[in-house]
C-alpha cells in the first residue's frame, strides 16, 4: 500500500446511500429505490440516457432556428446596410421531425419539384413556339 | 425484474427478495457476505431470516426455522440467496442483460 493506509471497501448500505440522490435526481422515489423492485434502477438509468439525448437534439434544434433568426437578418444586421433593406423572411413553418412531417415534407418537395419542371418545360415549349412564329414570319 | 426465490409452505405462497432497504437491515443487524464462509452457523439463518423482510416482514421467526429446515438443497438456495442479495447492488453499476428468470424452490417434508 503506498500511503501504508489499509483501504476499507464500502458496504453495500454506504453504496446505496451515496448513489441514492443520483437516482433521485434523475426522477426515482426515495421509497422506489430503498423498497421498491431493485432492478428499477436500469430502467431510471436509461430514462436518464433517453432524455439526456432528447435534450440534446432540442437544444441543437433551437441553435437552428436561433442561426435561421439571425440569418434572415442578416440584410438589415450590420453597419452598411443599404437604406431600405428589408430581412429575408423567416423559415414559415417548424421543421419536420416526426416520421410522418418528414415524409409530408419530402411529398411536399417532390411535388413543387414536379410543378417547377412542368412550369420551366411550359416556358420553354412557349418560348420555341414564339421563336417558331417569329421564324415562320420572315419572309 | 427484481430476481426472487418463490416457494409455497402450508397453502401460504412465498417469495423471498431483497431491497436496498432489507440489504440496510440486515448489515445493521451485523451481517456480512463473507461471514458465509467463516460463521455459517450464525450468519446463514440470519442470512435467510432477512431475505423475508421484504414481502413477509411479519413472519414469525419459528415459521422461517421451520421452512428452512424443511428445504432441500440448501447449498444451492444459499448460493442463490447470495445471487439475489448482491443484485441491488450489482444493478447500480450493469448495464441490462437476458434475464435468467425466477428460481421456484419446493418445499420437502422431512
Amino acid at each position: 500500500m503506498e500511503s501504508g493506509k489499509e483501504i476499507i471497501p464500502l458496504s453495500y448500505s454506504e453504496v446505496f446511500e451515496k448513489h441514492c440522490p443520483y437516482y433521485m435526481a434523475i426522477g426515482m422515489s426515495y421509497d422506489d429505490f430503498w423498497n421498491g423492485d431493485c432492478s428499477l434502477v436500469r430502467v431510471y438509468r436509461q430514462k436518464a440516457k433517453l432524455e439526456l439525448s432528447m435534450q440534446n437534439r432540442l437544444l441543437w434544434m433551437q441553435g437552428r432556428y436561433i442561426y435561421d433568426a439571425v440569418g434572415a437578418l442578416t440584410p438589415v444586421l450590420h453597419a452598411f446596410a443599404k437604406q431600405g433593406a428589408k430581412p429575408h423572411k423567416y423559415i414559415e413553418k417548424p421543421y419536420p421531425i416526426t416520421e410522418e412531417e418528414l415524409k409530408a415534407e419530402e411529398e411536399r418537395r417532390i411535388a413543387e419539384q414536379r410543378k417547377q419542371f412542368r412550369e420551366s418545360m411550359i416556358r420553354l415549349a412557349e418560348e420555341s413556339a414564339k421563336k417558331f412564329k417569329k421564324g415562320g414570319d420572315r419572309p | 425484474m427484481a430476481k426472487v426465490i418463490e416457494f409455497t409452505y402450508k397453502d401460504k405462497d412465498y417469495t423471498l427478495e431483497f431491497t436496498r432497504k432489507t440489504v440496510e437491515r440486515l448489515e445493521k443487524e451485523g451481517f456480512s457476505l463473507s461471514d458465509l464462509g467463516t460463521k455459517p452457523m450464525t450468519a446463514i439463518p440470519l442470512f435467510f431470516r432477512g431475505a423475508f423482510y421484504a414481502n413477509h416482514r411479519f413472519e414469525k421467526q419459528e415459521v422461517i426455522d421451520e421452512i428452512f429446515k424443511k428445504l432441500p438443497d440448501k447449498d444451492e438456495l444459499v448460493q442463490q440467496l447470495g445471487v439475489i442479495y448482491s443484485q441491488p447492488f450489482s444493478d447500480l453499476f450493469d448495464e441490462p442483460e437476458e434475464d435468467e428468470g425466477n428460481v421456484s424452490w419446493k418445499v420437502g417434508k422431512k
